[in-house]
């Protein structure tokens, strides 16, 4: 019988159990690409991200302490790397172009952005993040409650700021249609 | 002004959360069935609802991607062989247990070190008057009141200090940019002041420029740097005090613990070894602020984040310097016991021995703006205060001797020290202030009286410190037009600077300095 918690899946993998850890990857894939998506709002870039830092992880599990710690670090992890790709862009973009504006995100080449994921783009990153984790992981107020550090009150409160929002950009759009 | 309908739309999220009450739920729906406007709004948030999820259905595919690399990754990389672990990476299954507070969440730990780390280009005592703030607290102990007071010297500390930063790796900017990136931490505060009393705090952080401790008798300060306001909250009085600190010199400085942090590298923030706790690397660094304040602060060797951070603030030594600090109660007017008052102020050397340790961190923790808010709960009675924060100076000191004197029938002080000391400032202050008014409002005027106090033994302290004060009013009267009270060298000048008898304020030369 496999590890069956968070905490025996990383005393898992420590010991060397890969799937033990791809267990604890599954479990938290969501989440850490509604993070990396809601910095980056990009999907390729969100999904490589998401993906190096699980591999990061990997490699530094062992300094991970606290049983259930997993979660919070991970995503860590996630966002610091996020953060490092947004200046290397900035930094690239800087030294490419004098004209490209940078006011939007590049959606890069193929990408059909509908207007629903373009007003949540241009959500405060503060609402962005909890609304794309919400429904990308399972849509559990207790997760995101945890994940926030905050009380579920304070997660709906969170919420209903995100939709009013995301309903105010909407309407925006529609009446520059 | 909002309507009825701005209030049904505000509320109709929570509906779809289905998180209103049953009561709540029928008003708002009652107002949907002849109300066009909302209607229609509550089926477009319905609809957003079901494209959100749609949209996250679709994204499932990146999910599996993710999946699937780092599958593919780990099958590629080399497989830990639990035999060739070294000392270094072999996991122990103690620390892997919870060791860290129960309540603590994401990234607390304890970490220790005996480190003792040495000063390294201790930069000269920055110039008087430099961000040095005073702090008014409510307390039932001053002890609370000095430590209160030199955790907001951390914050508002001395000014520049030419400190060198030698950049040697691992370098303080890379544990300033990891702070600069996070901005957002909340700490466990241990204050030690002297050998005695010790009490802990529990504090939150957050850009921009807020922050909110939790003290041990269960009152919550919240500050905004920002706008300079303070709100005090007495959760068993339900009562809150706003205070403004008003008349501060234009802020050339850091404003929030976090900023404070960052810039310890630009002040000489030196490494000085590496350690390890526990399983951890930790880069060890130290900033000499002053002779007398020191902080050292344990990185995380991987993260850069620091993970323990120490504070020592000394007393000048051999000097015996009064921290200038009045306590008063609303019992002394009349009113509740249970309501006291400090105010302190500390500076450089001129400070009761203090370390301030701070563990227990947790970074990018996305806090609730509720906690920040400069408004009270609802039920709480509110008063307001405006402190005055303007520089200490000279006029600050003969102000000072000016209420003295108005309190003691025109004697001055016998040392300057009785400007704050407890036995006789108090009875003065109580005697000049209580009367049939409301208690609150009595205390009020005694702590505003007590502020310019305190600000005029600062500044003589300063001066004690510089080893250029002097004092002979004892037994002197105020109108005695030519006998000086005390004098002190001005700054920057080679002139003295004296009070007279009169409370006249005048320039001399060394030549004619009192013999």
């Amino acid at each position: 019988m496999g590890p069956e918690t968070e905490k025996e899946m990383v005393m898992a993998s420590l010991g060397g159990d890969r799937h033990a850890y791809n267990r604890l990857v599954s479990l938290h894939s969501s989440g850490v690409f509604a993070v990396c998506l809601g910095i980056l709002r990009h999907v390729e870039d969100a999904e490589d991200a998401a993906q190096d830092a699980f591999i990061r992880g990997f490699d530094r599990l062992a300094q991970l302490r606290g049983k259930e710690q997993f979660g919070p670090w991970i995503r860590m992890i996630a966002r610091n790397l996020c953060i490092d790709h947004l200046r290397r862009e900035n930094r690239r973009r800087a030294a490419e172009t004098e004209h490209q504006s940078e006011s939007e995100p590049d959606p890069g080449p193929g990408q059909d952005h509908s207007d629903l994921e373009d007003a949540v783009m241009q959500l405060p990153e503060d609402l962005r993040i909890p609304l794309l984790v919400y429904y990308f992981d399972g849509r559990s107020s207790e997760s995101l409650s945890k994940m926030l550090n905050i009380s579920k009150a304070g997660v709906l409160t969170r919420l209903c700021r995100a939709r009013k929002e995301l309903r105010r950009l909407l309407v925006k759009k529609e009446r520059h249609v | 002004m909002s309507s009825p309908c701005d209030h049904i739309k505000d509320r109709l999220p929570a509906m779809l959360d289905g998180s209103l009450e049953p009561e709540e739920q029928k008003e708002i729906t009652r107002h949907l069935s002849h109300c066009p406007s909302c209607s229609e709004y509550e089926r477009a948030l319905r609809r957003d609802d079901e494209r959100l999820i749609t949209l996250a259905e679709s994204m499932k595919g990146s999910v599996r991607r993710i999946e699937a690399g780092v599958g593919a990754a780990l099958e590629e990389s080399a497989r830990p062989d639990p035999a060739a672990l070294d000392e270094n990476t072999r996991p122990d299954p103690a620390v892997l247990e919870d060791s860290i507070r129960p309540t603590s969440r994401a990234l607390g730990r304890d970490v220790r070190s005996d480190g003792a780390a040495s000063g390294q280009n201790v930069p000269p005592r920055p110039a008087a008057h430099e961000g040095f703030w005073r702090w008014i607290m409510t307390r039932r102990r001053s002890v609370y009141a000095v430590a209160a007071v030199i955790a907001v010297l951390v914050v508002w500390a001395a000014g520049r200090l030419p400190g060198v930063f030698k950049g040697t790796t691992p370098a303080f900017a890379d544990v300033a940019a990891q702070i600069a990136r996070a901005r957002s931490v909340s700490y466990r505060q241990a204050f030690q002041v002297e050998v005695g009393e010790s009490f802990t705090t529990r504090v939150i952080a957050t850009e921009p420029g807020l922050l909110r401790t939790a003290m041990p008798m269960g009152d919550v300060i919240i500050r905004d740097f920002n706008s300079g306001k303070s709100l005090h909250l007495f959760p068993a009085q339900r009562r809150a005090l706003l205070q403004r600190f008003v008349g501060a010199p234009e802020r050339k400085l850091p404003y929030n613990y976090l900023d404070w942090l960052e810039s310890l590298h630009k002040e000489g923030a030196t490494f000085i070894r590496k350690d390890r706790v526990g399983d951890r690397d930790v880069n060890v660094f130290v900033n000499q602020r002053d002779p007398y304040t020191k902080t050292t602060v344990w990185a995380d060797a991987e993260t850069d984040l620091p993970v323990r951070i120490e504070h020592v603030a000394e007393p000048a030594p051999n000097k015996d310097l009064t921290v200038p600090e009045i306590s008063l109660s609303e019992a002394d007017f009349g009113g509740s016991p249970a309501y006291t008052q400090s105010i302190s102020q500390s500076g450089p050397g001129i400070v009761k021995e203090t370390t301030i340790t701070k563990d227990e961190f947790q970074w990018y923790v996305a806090f609730d703006d509720s906690l920040f808010r400069l408004t009270p709960p609802e039920g709480y009675a509110l008063e307001r205060w405006d402190i005055d924060t303007s520089p200490d100076d000279d006029a600050r000191l003969v102000e000072a001797l000016t209420l003295w004197t108005g309190m003691t029938q025109g004697a001055f002080p016998e040392t300057i020290d009785d400007l704050c000391d407890d036995e006789k400032v108090r009875p003065l202050l109580v005697a000049k202030y209580n009367g049939d008014g409301d208690p609150k409002d009595e205390l009020k005027a005694a702590m505003a009286a007590a502020n310019v106090l305190i600000g005029g033994l600062y500044f003589a302290q300063e001066k004690k410190l510089e080893g250029t004060w002097h004092y002979a009013g004892k037994n002197v009267r105020v109108g005695d037009a030519d006998t000086p009270v005390c004098w002190w060298k001005a700054e920057d000048s080679d002139c003295y600077r004296v009070i007279y008898g009169d409370l006249r304020l005048a320039d001399i030369t060394e030549d004619d300095l009192p013999k």
